[in-house]
């Protein structure tokens, strides 16, 4: 794993988003806006792949919002059951080739003021927040060992690979 | 005698060193065996594969030997019928090449057979033995159980019971566990001799044993077969050159075969030009000091098999979990295989692990 630093001393962090069950309406496509540490970094037709490099900092904040959902994106039938709906699902986010696996569920979707922990459904117009800090792995040992309790050398073996690859970056430069 | 603290935070490093090595194609000889490769660069695939990084008991992957190896046109033996006979005629030759190995005895094993690794002729000691109860010691090379369990054959570990006159024993020397001679192996010879066990000797190890000088006395009515092999010696165990040799003719289906004359001629092949061109202690006579030097930096003992050293284990989850691959007969959780240091010298420099 190589970052690449930027003059500020913040690194490009490449991310990628996978969403699935991308659903349309007959009129209208979903859309969104995905915002990182308030700055709009991408913005459009929700694709299956959505993939960007940007600068980023130690912590960090990621915002999916889906905004051009409204009341009438969602068809029902007489008995209420719904036909018709504008939604998609977050599958997986990978940052800087680190899958974040079950660390998505760290986050939240907010909508209309409700908070809902652990959502990756974007049915409702909202936005999806998920926080962590870089180097991706490092926060992702961290978190998991944190959460889980089952991985009390993370730091140590991070620590060694961390040393390992620069170590080999630098065979690799000579 | 006092000792150097075993340096556990370097061999872990090192472990590390060579795995990540491994999947970005660094290491001055690449792996082996897929078991030990990490299959990408994700860091939870490269740490499983740390754990293990000591644990084998193969052969150094020298680049000379390698070299040598590649030197060889297997393809000419396939038309060669004397190959194997000549293969098996001049391994004692070979063996006796080593002025260290003082055999006695070694002329009345004068049925040499070429085996296809020291796992064919196992399966056909297993086959001659089926109806008997096979022994060993704890720490003894795992694939026996492995495979006794899987057959469902009787077995039992020496520690466990008293011998009977149904057992046969097989033992390795220098013992696989330790790299160097079972404690016990002197006194277990002689029950074995007293009630008349039958014993395999083998001697996978021997050829990188460095013991200054040692008596090998065969004499013993109990030893009625002796197993050797080139998969420690060379880096060729998936060439499967090995031998076995017995008091008496067996007529197992790998001496079946021999006779037939169509025993593996590539493999055989090998083993002779190996043989001519490399002496049986190679290993030991260019890696002696780098164990030295490997056991003083990482605070490891050294063995009497050159590519082993001893030590306590050094991962949590891996060593100390008991952890054990293949097998869970796999007990080698205090033996390191230091061959990939040996053939990653380069590489460890330049990392700053060699000092």
């Amino acid at each position: 794993m190589v970052l690449q630093d930027t003059q500020e001393g913040n690194t490009i962090m490449d991310l990628n988003l996978y969403f699935k069950n991308i659903n349309s309406t007959k009129n209208k496509d979903p859309f969104c806006k995905i915002i990182l540490n308030n700055n709009e970094v991408w913005k459009g037709k929700v694709q299956e792949h959505i993939s960007f490099k940007y600068e980023a900092e130690k912590s960090n904040i990621l915002q999916i919002h889906f905004d051009n959902k409204t009341n009438r994106d969602t068809v029902v039938d007489l008995e209420n059951k719904i036909i018709e709906d504008l939604n998609f699902e977050l599958e997986k986010i990978v940052i800087d080739d680190v899958d974040l696996k079950h660390l998505i569920w760290q986050s939240k979707y907010i909508a209309d003021n409700n908070v809902i922990e652990s959502c990756l459904f974007f049915g409702p117009k909202g936005y999806f927040e998920i926080k962590f800090d870089l180097p991706i792995l490092k926060w992702w040992l961290k978190v998991n060992h944190l959460k889980n309790n089952n991985d009390p050398t993370w730091e140590t073996d991070y620590k060694y690979y961390e040393e390992v690859c620069q170590g080999l970056n630098k065979i690799q430069q000579r | 005698m006092s000792r150097i603290k075993q340096d556990t935070a370097k061999i872990t490093k090192i472990a590390w060193a060579l795995m990540t090595a491994t999947v970005k194609n660094k290491l001055d000889v690449p792996g082996e065996y897929i078991w030990n490769i990490p299959t990408n660069n994700e860091f939870h695939e490269i740490r499983s594969k740390t754990y293990s990084v000591f644990s084998s008991g193969n052969c150094i992957k020298d680049s000379e030997a390698i070299k040598t190896i590649e030197s060889v046109n297997p393809s000419k033996y396939l038309r060669d019928p004397w190959i194997t006979k000549t293969f098996e005629e001049y391994f004692p030759v070979w063996l006796r090449g080593c002025s260290r190995f003082k055999f006695q005895g070694l002329d009345d094993f004068k049925h040499g057979c070429f085996a296809q690794g020291s796992q064919e002729y196992f399966l056909n000691y297993y086959i001659m033995n089926r109806h008997k109860r096979f022994r060993v010691f704890k720490g003894e090379y795992w694939w026996h159980m492995e495979v006794w369990k899987k057959l469902g054959l009787n077995w039992a570990y020496i520690e466990d019971g008293d011998l009977d006159s149904n057992d046969v024993v097989i033992l390795s020397f220098p013992f696989a566990r330790l790299g160097d001679k079972h404690p016990e192996q002197e006194n277990l010879l002689d029950m074995c001799d007293k009630i008349g066990v039958p014993v395999m000797l083998d001697f996978i190890y021997l050829p990188n044993s460095t013991y200054d000088s040692i008596d090998i006395d065969l004499r013993r009515s109990c030893i009625t077969s002796l197993s050797f092999s080139l998969s420690k010696a060379f880096p060729i165990a998936t060439a499967r050159v090995a031998i076995r040799f017995t008091r008496e003719k067996v007529n197992d289906p790998m001496q079946i075969s021999n006779d037939e004359n169509v025993s593996n001629r590539v493999a055989s092949g090998y083993g002779y030009e190996m043989m001519k061109k490399l002496p049986v202690d190679f290993m030991v006579r260019k890696y002696k000091k780098e164990q030295e030097h490997w056991c003083h930096t990482l605070g490891l003992t050294p063995t009497k098999v050159v590519h082993f050293a001893l030590g306590e284990p050094y991962t949590d989850i891996g060593r100390m979990n008991q952890k054990r691959f293949f097998s869970e007969f796999n007990d080698q959780e205090n033996r390191y295989n230091l061959g990939p240091l040996f053939a990653n010298k380069n590489l460890l420099t330049n990392l700053g692990y060699y000092d």
